[in-house]
């Protein structure tokens, strides 16, 4: 368990349970967590857990399932409002009791609320084609990361939802998730006496258990792959993955970080002053930089008559940038720009419990005040030896057809 | 300056009255702390579209206040985003019916930021060639959500609930309204709405008082002229619906229905409008959410999954619910849902699930206290509305269960429109 003290004004107990990535367990992660959260022995239902939390000041639950390079991460964390300003004596100790429910005390699932998700799950599916920004995410994550466990689907694909039952859910939720490594983190403000009522929650488990060994790694650069769909829509979406081969312990990490804001990170970004704010072209665009994957993504909407205009723009300006490098304007404003997310990331209860996390699991020893010293060393030098190691490796085009409304 | 202090969250606010009528509100953290974060406010929304401006009334494009949004970065040498990247902060502004603000995070250089944040939107600098070039963007930006099926319903909804109120319309206006905006629109909106004395300026976070104060004493000395409000004038509008029952055949995944109830506005004071929609808030929640008996039912019979939301506006001369479903069984949804409200409310409506609710806005309080964003929004939207956030805990324990009786009163069936997209 690990506690971090300070004077929000709740209390997050965030409990974080780690495996590999595999792409037979991706349905059991993702429902398990919302099974975990609706019901338990004592709260049979929904509506008597909603009941529990609404009772506990609106006190809620969060869940969510990620992948960190080879690793598959299902958090559960629960927010309470600080006990002392509400001054409600037992909060704490309701709260920490509906935690060790969730967590750990169900006998059975319940199949009716089992069958419900089920079907959501399947509904939601349904319903992806109609949320085309979503739905092309989806797909160009199916073609970039092409047999690779990231492109496949978080919540398992519809044959693999259909295909579950409580049973089997239950099984690994016994046999297989209760022995993933798991971590607890406490953020708030927690007297010494809460402090040992926590640590008594994870007694039961306390092995510190196997640790799952980080990799990160993706297939080598590939000839460019570029699919184009069309649909019924107003505009086009672009999707650009670049293969960039610099990970999170690479000595040019920092320098990645740094190239990435410059490239699509800000409103100073080249791609938003000169696809949007020059050309016009779109409204949103911007770039993102996957250090566990080493990839970086740029997404746009754009004007569904200038879609070619706008990429060869896109593409154009990164080959630029490859090709000329940035100016130290740049890299200072980015510099600065970087900095300040990262500090103003201290403010964050969020923030904060979730680099806590990270830390622990990949044995990060960094300090906050060493990063931002490590920002602050890279040179031009740097980014531009970042540069080199681009390379397009996929386009995907989500648009409107030719017979859509013209509305311009 | 005026200090208050609000023991039981621990919260302190300093007021600073300028002589020009400019208010600046101030909501420190102790250390340690790094943020601070600056929301500069106007209460010119998208809602305010025609205006008295000496004797004549203007009317303005639909989409004119989040146009000029966009634009007031705009400045004579160049984009303001640039010095604010340069000075290592976060910059940002949004629309909403009733208010524009423009904000800013830091962690350093907060006096040289809220000096450019002031510089920025003090040069107003449109010119045909910058609006025109505009257009394109903001072209793209409703087509963005037009391409939301959600987006697309909500309008035609609204459609169907108001004959003549602005509401009617998305804050970025449509793609044929921006075409008309010119220079001299967002000119004379500027003239009118933006200056000092409509102005609200609120810090939150990690604040040097002493700095602040002596920045907004010199800010007051240079710009000392209080200006005369403008008062938006808003077409009259009938308690009708336009149209009650709308079905169109489209290429979704599943059915989708979206119901709104338009409220009859009332003639309340500022403070008791906030207490109307918390009370219409509650009884939401208390029928429809996710604690209710006939949420649970609803998911039960299979007539609702995850989408499901419901939504409430409460703007000057219109108040509205809309409820968001997509099922396999959208009619019987619908009858079902009618039902609730019209039939079902009275009894569904516990004392237990009142006191419940009570705690739960008390917890959604202390929760947005927590994110300086939040905090520092909310505090500026109260304040527009002539309340202060940390009054509003006091407002919800005045709430009584007869009151939540009588408000049911307001939810009639002849004001409850529906639109339906059935899947083709």
């Amino acid at each position: 368990m690990l506690l971090i003290k300070n004077d929000f004004k709740t209390i997050q107990f965030a409990i974080f349970f780690t495996d590999f990535d595999e792409e037979r367990s991706s349905v059991y992660r993702f429902l398990l967590p919302r099974l975990l959260t609706s019901h338990t022995n004592k709260l049979i239902n929904k509506t008597k857990m909603s009941e529990k939390l609404e009772d506990l000041y609106g006190a809620y639950f969060k869940t969510r399932v990620e992948r960190i390079g080879n690793l598959s991460i299902v958090s559960i964390i629960l927010t309470i409002v600080d006990p002392i300003i509400v001054g409600d004596e037992q909060l704490f100790d309701h709260a920490l009791g509906l935690l060790n429910q969730v967590l750990f005390e169900h006998d059975v699932f319940n199949k009716d609320i089992f069958l419900e998700e089920q079907r959501m799950l399947i509904e939601q599916w349904e319903t992806l084609y109609d949320k085309k920004r979503l739905y092309a995410h989806t797909k160009f994550y199916e073609h970039f990361f092409k047999d690779d466990t990231y492109g496949y689907p978080m919540s398992g694909s519809l044959k693999d939802i259909k295909k579950l039952t409580v049973e089997k859910i239950y099984d690994y939720y016994k046999n297989v998730f209760l022995s993933n490594t798991k971590k607890l983190i406490v953020n708030g403000r927690i007297s010494d006496i809460n402090k040992q009522k926590i640590e008594s929650l994870m007694l039961h488990d306390k092995k510190d258990e196997k640790k799952h060994s980080f990799i990160a790694h993706f297939r080598p650069s590939r000839e460019l792959f570029v699919v184009e769909e069309e649909t019924q829509m107003q505009q086009a979406i672009l999707k650009l993955g670049y293969h960039f081969p610099i990970f999170r312990d690479d000595p040019l990490y920092h320098a990645a970080v740094i190239l990435d804001t410059i490239l699509g990170g800000y409103p100073e970004s080249r791609l938003f002053k000169e696809i949007r704010e020059q050309n016009g072209l779109c409204y949103d665009i911007s770039s993102s930089y996957d250090y566990y994957k080493g990839v970086i993504m740029v997404s746009s909407g754009v004007d569904l008559k200038q879609k070619d205009k706008a990429l060869e723009a896109i593409k154009s300006l990164v080959i630029h940038m490859m090709e000329y490098g940035i100016d130290q304007s740049e890299l200072d404003h980015a510099k600065a720009y970087y900095t300040h997310q990262i500090k103003s990331g201290l403010d964050s209860q969020s923030f904060l419990t979730k680099r806590t996390f990270i830390r622990d699991l990949l044995n990060h020893e960094e300090t906050i005040e060493e990063r931002l010293i490590e920002i602050e060393k890279v040179k031009l030098d740097d980014v531009e030896k970042a540069l080199k190691k681009i390379s397009l490796d996929t386009i995907y085009v989500l648009r409107g057809g030719q017979n859509d409304k013209e509305i311009l | 300056m005026i200090k208050k202090f609000y023991e039981r969250f621990n919260e302190s606010v300093y007021i600073i009255k300028l002589k020009n009528g400019m208010q600046v509100h101030i909501l420190p953290k102790e250390e340690p702390y790094f943020t601070t974060y600056v929301e500069l406010s106007v209460p010119f929304g998208a809602l305010d579209l025609t205006y008295k401006n000496k004797e004549k009334i203007v009317s303005t494009p639909y989409g004119t206040a989040h146009f000029l949004e966009h634009k007031i970065f705009a400045m004579p040498d160049g984009d303001a985003f640039g010095k604010f990247s340069a000075l290592g902060v976060e910059a940002n502004a949004m629309t909403s019916y009733n208010q524009t603000s423009y904000l800013f995070t830091a962690t350093q250089n907060v006096i040289e930021a809220l000096t450019h944040l002031f510089n920025m939107i003090d040069t107003p600098y449109f010119t045909t060639e910058n609006v025109n070039h505009e257009k394109h963007i903001i072209a793209e930006e409703l087509k963005m959500y037009l391409d939301d099926p959600n987006v697309v319903m909500q309008n035609k909804l609204t459609e169907m609930m108001y004959h003549n109120h602005p509401l009617k319309y998305d804050i970025g206006g449509t793609l044929d309204s921006i075409m008309d905006i010119t220079p001299e629109i967002l000119s004379n909106v500027y003239q009118n709405f933006y200056h000092p004395s409509n102005r609200l300026v609120t810090i939150a976070g990690k604040v040097d008082v002493k700095a602040i104060k002596a920045f907004f004493k010199a800010y007051d000395q240079k710009n000392p002229i209080k200006q005369p409000k403008i008062k938006t004038i808003y077409p009259k509008e009938s308690r009708k619906l336009v149209l009650k029952n709308d079905v169109e055949v489209k290429d979704v995944g599943i059915n989708k229905l979206m119901m709104g109830i338009k409220l009859v506005p009332s003639k309340l004071s500022k403070k008791e409008q906030i207490e109307k929609e918390m009370r219409i808030t509650m009884i939401l929640n208390m029928l429809l959410g996710s604690s209710s008996v006939t949420y649970a039912k609803l998911l039960e019979d299979k007539l609702i999954n995850q989408s499901f939301f419901i939504n409430t506006t409460f703007e000057k001369h219109a108040e509205n619910i809309i409820i968001y479903a997509e099922s396999k069984k959208i009619m019987k949804l619908k009858k079902i849902l009618m039902k609730i409200l019209i039939e079902d409310a009275s009894k569904l409506l516990t004392n237990e699930a009142f006191n419940r609710y009570k705690k739960v806005y008390l917890g959604q309080f202390i929760f947005a206290l927590n994110n300086l964003e939040t905090k520092a929004y909310l505090y500026g939207k109260y304040q527009h509305l002539g309340a202060s956030l940390y009054d509003v805990v006091d407002l919800l324990k005045k709430i009584t269960y007869d009151q939540l009786m009588e408000e049911l009163k307001g939810i009639q069936k002849k004001n409850i429109a529906s639109l339906i997209y059935k899947k083709a």
